[in-house]
């Protein structure tokens, strides 16, 4: 079966209801990272079937004024959001979860 | 869905797809978990899930694997986050990092083992290493791998290094294989040459320095609306010796700037300045020389007080679009970069073969400290890293 992880635009409690913005399906995740490489950060995924370059799942990161001044900071705070919400799926009978990016940090342009 | 977790020495923690596994390859210092049978032997840009580790505890190979397949069995039949921590299963072992290499993330260095600051800056690190940063200084926390091969990366031990990057020189810390704290060397430079210091029409030769490609109409047309000049040589061509400073010396800025089509209306006295930094400042070589440029400099014609960048791509991409001011764009036309300059109008589509299309003539002059001297004009190939190559005397 597969499981899915499902992107909110905002952290949990800034919006009065969910907006998911896009999924990740773990059954052919090999890797995620956040990528300080450009102006904007971005969250990327890397499939079995889509791992080169950069990669499937790509979306810009909207960092606060304090964590774009701390951008590595920023990176593992959203890392270990995630992680979170993946090691919640593994455990839960359910498909999907929904992950809620770190106050501070916002879902922008999704594209993949 | 099977996953085990690997946490590296950033804090950050990651799973690793347990399903779908091709092949395993365990070394002394890393686990490589391939999800495809190609690319075996590389782990850049591959469907390989890269461990790196410092062997703390110096077990064996055989106990590295052993452990690996004994942790790996567990994790296949556990959901538990705690039971399927590869951290725990291997408590001998500092992950330093846990992925796929994406070579896009990453630069190329060098680095050297060097006890403080001033052995740092005054050292030539030579071991081949990989940065996880992009751009400028390298963020505390960032990754630093020994590059020992084209297909290979290892953990560097914990210490002091001096690290090479980006055209600047740094006095690090190491910790897990990342910078636990990085200081900026000062930078030395042999020589300063500054275009501005020729007037509209009449060369200054100790300053005569100028840049030419094989396309006649990349600074033509597209750097600070200078006149179009005539074609000098064929399209392919380098400018030559034989062209400089005179009526067809198409270089920029000097070639234009003798030939009256560049004054103080269209940038002189603003211009970038170019300094070089020689590989060993006791030799009058200029291979492996690294060349930099400060679109500060004209304002105090003082090299201690200007503020210098490598002249690499990370600068292409962003300089030259502006008189040093920043504040006072030359129009029309829209300026290009010089990346744009260099790279597009034809000239190359892959910017690593730049070394080959691009070219800095450097006029005679003695270094600073009085250790190098080069008596006659000298041409160079420029490079994507800053790093001059293939010097000829005109």
């Amino acid at each position: 079966m597969d499981k899915y992880i499902l992107i909110n635009k905002e952290a949990k409690g800034v919006l009065s209801k969910d907006e998911i913005v896009g999924l990740v399906g773990t059954h052919t995740l090999i890797d995620y990272d956040v990528e300080l490489v450009g102006a904007i950060p971005g969250f990327r995924t890397y499939l079995l079937d889509d791992y080169a370059g950069t990669g499937a799942l790509n979306a810009n990161l909207i960092l606060s004024a304090g964590l774009a001044a701390d951008q590595p900071k920023a990176k593992k705070l959203f890392l270990d959001y995630f992680v979170k919400a993946f090691e919640e799926l593994s455990i839960t009978s359910n498909s999907t979860v929904v992950f809620y990016p770190p106050t501070g940090i916002s879902i922008g342009t999704v594209s993949g | 869905m099977n996953f085990g977790y690997v946490k590296d020495t950033a804090g950050i923690t990651k799973p690793i797809n347990l399903d779908d596994i091709k092949i395993i390859n365990v070394t002394a210092d890393s686990i490589i978990i391939r999800y495809n049978l190609t690319g075996t032997s590389n782990i850049f840009d591959e469907l390989a899930f890269f461990i790196s580790f410092n062997n703390t505890g110096s077990i064996s190979t055989t106990q590295i694997e052993s452990q690996f397949y004994s942790w790996l069995q567990n994790a296949l039949i556990s959901t538990s986050p705690l039971k399927t921590s590869l951290n725990s299963a291997m408590p001998q072992l500092e992950i330093v990092t846990a992925g796929l290499i994406n070579a896009a993330g990453y630069r190329d260095g060098t680095f050297g083992a060097a006890v403080d600051e001033a052995a740092a800056c005054a050292s030539t690190p030579a071991t081949n290493c990989i940065v996880e940063s992009k751009v400028g200084t390298p963020a505390v926390g960032t990754l630093v791998l020994s590059k020992p091969s084209a297909t290979d990366l290892d953990p560097i031990a914990d210490g002091t290094y001096a690290l090479s990057v980006g055209g600047s020189k740094y006095f690090i810390s190491l910790k897990g294989s990342r910078l636990t704290s990085i200081v900026v060397c000062p930078l030395v430079l042999d020589f300063v040459f500054d275009p501005n210091q020729n007037a509209s029409g009449s060369a200054s030769a100790a300053n005569y320095v100028t840049l030419s490609t094989t396309n006649n109409a990349t600074f033509t047309n597209s750097y600070y609306g200078a006149f179009a000049m005539s074609p000098a040589f064929g399209s392919g061509s380098f400018g030559s010796c034989s062209f400089l400073q005179g009526s067809n010396d198409r270089t920029w800025p000097c070639g234009y700037i003798i030939n009256g089509f560049l004054d103080a209306a269209k940038g002189l006295g603003q211009l970038p300045a170019f300094g070089v930094k020689l590989a060993d400042p006791a030799v009058s070589s200029y291979n492996n020389a690294e060349l930099y440029v400060s679109d500060d400099y004209y304002v105090t014609g003082n090299k201690d007080l200007a503020t210098w960048v490598a002249f690499n791509e990370d600068y292409w991409l962003q300089g030259f679009s502006y008189f040093g001011t920043g504040a006072n764009p030359p129009a029309p036309p829209a300026l290009n970069t010089v990346y744009s300059m260099l790279i597009n109008n034809s000239i190359a589509t892959d910017p690593s073969t730049l070394a080959a299309r691009g070219r800095i003539f450097l006029p005679p002059a003695t270094s600073f400290s009085g250790g190098a001297t080069f008596a006659t004009t000298t041409y160079l190939n420029l490079s994507t890293t800053g790093i001059l190559d293939q010097a000829s005397s005109c």
